[in-house]
């Protein structure tokens, strides 16, 4: 994932701990928050630190969580929950790793692939004996 | 040996999950003096209410699996309700499920209502559904007051 201060991540926005932002943001490259920021949030990477919270919509491509997601989050790629992290809310995402202790509840769907498809034809299991009704 | 399973329920609320008492879940009981576990194999279908200490399900299975381990290997299939300790999800699992700790592996892929303590999802897994994280008796209180 990116990293504030790589030179491939022009356009990238780092909330420092202790910062507070609220508002709209549209970020080209990675957001890093290790403060916290509420509002709508678009951006390529969301990576959020022990100390960040973020609240509101949340729109990314990837996301790599070690603090806390409320609300609204939309992964169209990779949601990776760290350990310590948190997620409340409606999520959603294509493709998700969770690591044991990090903590999801709320709502959650699956983008494009995957939720609409069944494996295999399913055998039926059928009721060998139907009461008389 | 005979097991008394004349009283046992799945429990409904919050207090009542947390009271489970697997210790005294008569398979597991059991258990302490052989190790017992049940196999429904690939080729096999079970519909009703499954009760055993530890389920490794490679077939299908509709309706309650009640059992403090649960595996949901590659090919089974799990439909309806499943109370368990631990829960991993290697095939597909569409039921609710009240667990202490989720495993979703490999392919797995589990779609319902989750009551969960912990939770681990890696490889390919999915999941779809409604998530709540069960909170102790005084993380309860405490999320109450707050």
């Amino acid at each position: 994932m990116d990293k504030p201060g790589d030179k491939s991540s022009e356009g990238a926005l780092f909330i420092g701990a202790g910062v507070e932002l609220k508002g709209d943001v549209e970020v080209p490259g990675a957001a890093s928050v290790d403060g916290k920021f509420e509002g709508t949030l678009k951006a390529k990477t969301l990576i959020v630190g022990q100390t960040g919270h973020v609240s509101g919509q949340i729109s990314v491509e990837t996301a790599e969580i070690r603090g806390m997601v409320e609300d609204h989050l939309t992964v169209r790629n990779r949601l990776v929950l760290r350990s310590s992290g948190s997620i409340a809310g409606t999520i959603a995402y294509s493709k998700i790793m969770v690591e044991e202790g990090g903590s999801i509840s709320g709502s959650i769907e699956m983008m494009a692939r995957g939720a609409a498809q069944p494996a295999e034809p399913e055998a039926k299991i059928v009721q060998l004996h139907q009461g008389a009704e | 040996m005979k097991l008394d399973f004349s009283t046992l329920r799945v429990p409904e609320k919050d207090e009542e999950v947390d009271a489970f008492d697997w210790k005294a879940f008569p398979p597991a009981i059991a258990n302490r003096k052989s190790n017992f576990f049940l196999i429904v194999d690939a080729a096999s279908a079970f519909c009703g209410k499954l009760v055993t200490w530890t389920a490794f399900i490679h077939g299908q299975v509709e309706g309650l699996v009640f059992a403090e381990h649960v595996t949901v290997e590659e090919s089974g299939v799990v439909k309806g309700l499943i109370f368990c300790r631990t829960l991993t999800v290697l095939g597909r699992v569409d039921a609710d499920v009240i667990c202490d700790t989720l495993h979703v592996r490999g392919q797995g892929i589990l779609t319902g209502a989750v009551k969960h303590k912990q939770v681990k999802i890696e490889g390919e897994g999915l999941v779809t559904g409604k998530f709540a994280r069960r909170q102790s008796g005084a993380g309860r209180a405490a999320a109450s007051r707050g």
